[in-house]
């Protein structure tokens, strides 16, 4: 995984790219520094025991048997924290605090800890109530919910990254979160394909001839829609389930160059856009960095027989 | 940057599944929009298949654009070759593209230094003509302690990694039918 310093400079590179939007380079700098501003504080999930069987069996993921309820004070910081954080975007930053309304503040503490506790699992529906008697849209409750969690994702990925020896075994979905992949890339000289999790921000391998979403791996039913004028960037679409995900092709990139997904997944936006006006669509029911609440396409059980502890 | 109406913008972001929820978060995607609408994308096709040359039988993915080939590399999920070719396997894309490529059958005929394009019906009929011609010279149907052979030891058969299972098979199947009892393969390595 690149530094935090390396991550940030990197952000702020693209900016001058052609086709990026700048609302969402400040976006992510503002959450970044806000996620940057909390990595002390967060704990650390191997100093509390949490066991992780390395190597990681493919059909598992981690968060699935972790009680990721943090310290109500420091839960509490974040959200004030993101508020902070997403000051120039009035629409989610007028969401991040709505547990506040309540009248007391045990009410309020409920209310907080339910909010994290259904964005973690992604309890679409338990969301869309709250989000209904909050009287926000429920895009936006559900998205900043699952900003609120993404520090905390983050650090169950870094825990993952360190603590495993071995290579993770190829998988369609996040082993931390099991979410489904945002972007991809492809190795310069090995040419192996790796998917990455915007929520925990970590990448593993994956099977080049496969849809990560579906798992079709009839190879006369993938494409990729190639870039004119670009050959690090390309859109992989399956056309069994229709869905795309964009990949970055690091043979295309300046000598010594390596992806950087945090910068890609915001420079290449358009990527999106241009895969979505020819009838294909973002992968999986985890997709954008959501978590899965069911087990991962080709996976039979995605638990993780770890300790429970708090995270 | 190109200038976008109010509809062209709904168009292609109205559409899209992260572009409508980046847009009720209150983003300006404008720029990204733009870019979306002027740029120009091709279909390419991923296939994998074997390597030609030697009996390793690394794996090989081949890119192609409306049927013609983009590029050649090794299949990192491949357990044999993970990825890795030889420089002759990573040659292969000049196979399919080489301006020196072989396009017609060449005959240099007995004695002669030139090499002349003959049609694909001739070299066929006279490979068949030779075939027969040796066969029939050679072709012994019993051996000298009167034992039934029917073979013939005037003709060899050599096969090559170029070919799939179902191939060396009928070609294995139509040289014994001949009589042959040379049969060699340049696999074995």
């Amino acid at each position: 995984m690149p530094s935090r310093e390396q991550e940030q400079r990197r952000l702020a590179s693209i900016e001058d790219r052609r086709g990026v939007a700048l609302d969402l380079v400040k976006l992510e700098e503002a959450l970044f520094a806000w996620r940057n501003s909390l990595a002390g504080l967060l704990p650390d999930l191997r100093a509390r025991g949490f066991d992780l069987p390395d190597p990681l069996p493919a059909d598992q993921f981690l968060a699935a048997h972790l009680d990721p309820m943090p310290d109500p004070q420091l839960l509490r910081r974040a959200a004030e924290g993101l508020h902070q954080a997403l000051e120039r975007f009035p629409a989610p930053q007028s969401a991040v605090l709505w547990w506040r309304r309540s009248a007391d503040e045990e009410a309020r503490e409920r209310a907080l800890a339910a909010w994290f506790s259904a964005s973690w699992r992604n309890d679409r529906e338990g969301l869309a109530r709250m989000a209904a008697d909050a009287g926000i849209d429920t895009d936006v409750f559900a998205w900043c919910g699952r900003e609120l969690c993404r520090p905390f994702f983050h650090r169950l990925g870094e825990t993952l990254a360190a603590s495993l020896r071995g290579t993770l075994p190829a998988r369609p979905t996040c082993p931390s979160c099991g979410g489904a992949p945002r972007l991809a890339r492809l190795e310069r000289d090995e040419r192996q394909r790796h998917l990455w999790c915007r929520l925990c921000g970590i990448e593993w391998p994956y099977r080049r001839l496969s849809c990560p979403f579906c798992g079709n791996a009839e190879h006369e039913k993938l494409g990729y829609l190639a870039i004119e004028g670009t050959d690090s960037q390309r859109v992989d679409v399956c056309e069994v389930c229709r869905s795309y995900i964009r990949t970055v092709d690091e043979r295309g990139l300046p000598e010594g160059g390596r992806v950087d997904f945090l910068a890609e997944d915001v420079a290449t936006v358009h990527l999106c856009m241009a895969a979505e006006k020819r009838g294909y669509r973002p992968g999986g029911p985890g997709a954008s960095g959501d978590v899965l609440t069911t087990p991962a396409p080709g996976g039979a059980d995605s638990r993780v027989p770890a300790r429970r502890g708090n995270s | 940057m190109t200038k976008l109406s109010r509809r062209g913008f709904l168009a292609v972001s109205g559409t899209m599944a992260a572009g409508g929820l980046l847009a009720k978060l209150g983003l300006d995607l404008a720029p990204s929009v733009a870019h979306a609408e002027a740029l120009k994308t091709r279909y390419a096709k991923e296939s994998t298949t074997i390597c030609p040359y030697c009996g390793v039988g690394c794996g090989l993915i081949v890119s192609t654009m409306n049927r013609n080939v983009i590029n050649v590399e090794g299949d990192p999920d491949h357990p044999i070759n993970q990825g890795s070719l030889c420089c002759k396997g990573q040659s292969l894309y000049q196979v399919a593209t080489s301006d020196r490529r072989l396009k017609h059958v060449l005959y240099r005929a007995p004695r002669s230094t030139e090499w002349e394009e003959v049609s694909w019906e001739w070299a066929i009929e006279q490979i068949a003509d030779r075939v027969k011609t040796t066969r029939d010279a050679t072709f012994m149907e019993k051996d000298e302690q009167g034992r039934t052979v029917n073979r013939t030891p005037g003709l060899a058969a050599l096969g090559g990694a170029a070919l799939d299972n179902e191939e060396c098979y009928l070609y294995s199947k139509l040289m014994r039918a001949l009589g042959l009892v040379y049969v060699e393969h340049q696999a074995r390595i």
